[in-house]
């Protein structure tokens, strides 16, 4: 039987299936989590409605409700105490795959904003001559560079079969993270007022991009896990 | 590409990082540039002195070299400028474009450490990709008379041969002038900022009288873009050396240091600021090594990446140095402190090679499609 609450589940609204994590053994504290599988229908299990987000909208996230929840014991996913190793499994895939979208995000933004600097005439030019323009272009694809480079390595590190370095993951997130609203700001602004209406994508990229010091372990979650592993 | 060096490449770093510290033991109080001719020799006893002039079996060229470079510059800045000035900048000019007889004079000894090239490339206005070249020649017979004047060159003071980038007959070429022609003048040793010990000077030409054979000939490669796509590979390189330095002070300070009964480390404050150094020096490397590797692998994506890695080593190589003195704080304020230099050398590397508001116009003209404009 399980309950308990969940917060901010990707999918939560949808899912036919849920991994759940939950205490079996409290006295062992990390050794006593155990992983269960709990379908969608079971009684006693629920999502709330899906969470309004500023950004990254298309994916729903709820709450996920477990009130007396009755699963068959072969539900246990693994072995009784695996639970914590598993989430750790997780966590690997939020902090090297799950970056993937934002080198995505970097390489749209680079391409939008030069066929708009190249089609956009302001003072008798097309606003792609002037440097301030060309400065913005550069910071976009910077940043772009940087962040495949990270996270492509922590892809080929799987693809070797080696286990997630934590530190190498924990600064790929953190420069993703961190270092990403800058870019995205300066796409917004490139656009002008444009930048700043629904009808242009630039500011669901803007607000997109806020989620990443935050979801999959914040940014001053990597900080303490760098500054622990150094 | 593999995110991972080989066993034969690792052993080469760690071979130059044993020599450079014999090195630096055995360093003239205070001299620097007296220390050049003598690393060269030693480090021509390894593959070092090779990476990007020509193929090194077991060696991934200049994804190698970088990280080589990053190891020299966190022990001696200084003299990894010089000497990569005049190997990889001065070296790869001969390996590209000269003559057997020209590469059987210059690059030879050069490989061998027994010559120290420079590369006279800026004049008064600095960045001459915006303005004309005033460095010319003219055709004397089997002579050509060279003048103009050339400002910071590195390696100046102690250059056997200088390679002095000048026009002749509407080209831009090579001018390889030995140092002790007639008619070229040294001006005074620079006092810099930072790089205090890698000999810098500007050259003066007054009908300095060279043979036409040592007249390298670039046509039709970009001479300029390649000169400074080579400087700038170097100083990205560098850039990682002094990331390095900073942050590896910082860190073991912040782990011995103790404030109200705990190591400093301990502190947020500073645990997070090693934090974000780190996490801009391995995200700085990565970029290097990846664009040092795309200029081997996929030469066309060369350019643009190398002005990429350049921007974000070099700035990134200030703020980790400049944080890297917040956390040594009274420790740093030594002027002669590793880090205090590493800090003053940081700024040059966003200045030099293609200036990073250059680089910045090139990069945007790229994904603009457009060629480079003002």
């Amino acid at each position: 039987m399980l309950n308990g609450n969940k917060m901010f589940i990707t999918n939560g609204p949808i899912a036919d299936v849920a991994v759940v994590y939950a205490k079996t053994a409290p006295e062992l504290k990390h050794a006593g989590i155990s992983a269960f599988i709990v379908e969608k229908g079971t009684p006693g299990f629920s999502a709330g409605p899906n969470i309004i987000k500023m950004g990254v909208c298309t994916s729903q996230t709820s709450e996920l409700i477990l009130n007396d929840c009755v699963i068959p014991a072969d539900n246990l996913l693994g072995k009784e105490g695996d639970g914590f190793a598993m989430s750790l499994q997780t966590v690997e895939w939020d902090r090297s795959a799950l970056l993937a979208p934002f080198v995505g995000a970097a390489t749209y933004m680079l391409k939008r904003c030069a066929a708009y600097a190249n089609a956009r005439v302001q003072f008798g030019r097309r606003i792609g001559q002037f440097q301030a323009t060309k400065n913005k272009l550069a910071n976009i694809r910077i940043f772009g560079e940087a962040a495949r480079t990270l996270v492509y390595r922590i892809a080929w590190c799987k693809d070797q079969g080696r286990p997630l370095n934590h530190l190498e993951a924990a600064v790929a997130k953190l420069f993703v993270g961190d270092w990403s609203m800058g870019p995205a700001n300066d796409a917004m602004v490139l656009h002008g007022g444009y930048g700043y209406c629904h009808e242009y994508d630039m500011e669901r990229i803007f607000r997109d991009s806020r989620l990443a010091p935050i979801g999959g372990g914040t940014s001053d979650i990597q900080k303490m896990i760098i500054s622990k592993l150094i | 590409m593999d995110y991972d060096f080989t066993e034969t490449e690792f052993l080469l770093v760690i071979e130059i990082e044993r020599l450079t510290k014999e090195l630096l033991s055995n360093r003239p109080s205070g001299n620097t540039a007296a220390m050049v001719q003598p690393a060269l020799k030693a480090l021509a006893r390894t593959p070092y002195l090779r990476l990007g002039l020509e193929p090194v079996p077991g060696l991934n060229g200049l994804a190698t070299l970088t990280a080589a470079i990053e190891v020299l510059a966190s022990l001696e800045p200084s003299l990894c400028l010089a000497i990569e000035a005049s190997t990889r900048v001065f070296g790869r000019m001969l390996a590209a474009w000269a003559s057997p007889d020209q590469k059987a004079r210059w690059l030879g000894p050069l490989r061998d450490g027994n010559l120290i090239g420079a590369i006279a490339l800026s004049e008064d206005a600095l960045n001459v990709e915006n303005d004309p070249m005033q460095t010319c020649g003219k055709m004397d017979g089997d002579r050509v008379s060279i003048r103009g004047r050339k400002q910071w060159v590195v390696n100046g003071p102690i250059a056997d041969a200088v390679a002095v980038v000048g026009t002749l007959e509407g080209r831009t070429v090579v001018f390889v002038v030995d140092a002790a022609t007639e008619g070229l003048t040294q001006g005074p040793p620079l006092e810099t900022l930072g790089f205090d010990g890698t000999p810098f000077c500007s050259l003066e030409l007054d009908n300095c009288r060279i043979n036409a054979d040592q007249i390298i000939d670039p046509a039709p490669t970009a001479a300029i873009e390649a000169l400074r796509l080579w400087e700038n590979q170097v100083l990205s390189g560098i850039s990682l050396g002094l990331m390095k330095t900073g942050f590896e002070a910082a860190k073991d300070h912040a782990k011995t240091h103790r404030s109200g009964g705990k190591p400093v480390i301990a502190y947020q404050q500073v645990g997070f600021k090693l934090a974000e150094m780190l996490t801009l020096y391995q995200s700085a490397q990565l970029l290097a090594y990846r664009a040092a590797w795309t200029a081997d692998n996929t030469p066309k994506q060369a350019p643009g990446l190398a002005l990429c890695a350049k921007v974000f080593a070099t700035e990134s190589a200030e703020q980790v140095t400049g944080a890297a003195l917040q956390i040594l704080a009274g420790a740093g304020l030594d002027r002669d402190h590793r880090v205090a230099r590493a800090w003053r050398c940081a700024k040059y590397g966003q200045i030099a090679g293609t200036s990073t508001e250059i680089a910045r116009v090139m990069i945007g003209d790229e994904a603009l499609g457009t060629e480079r404009s003002g």
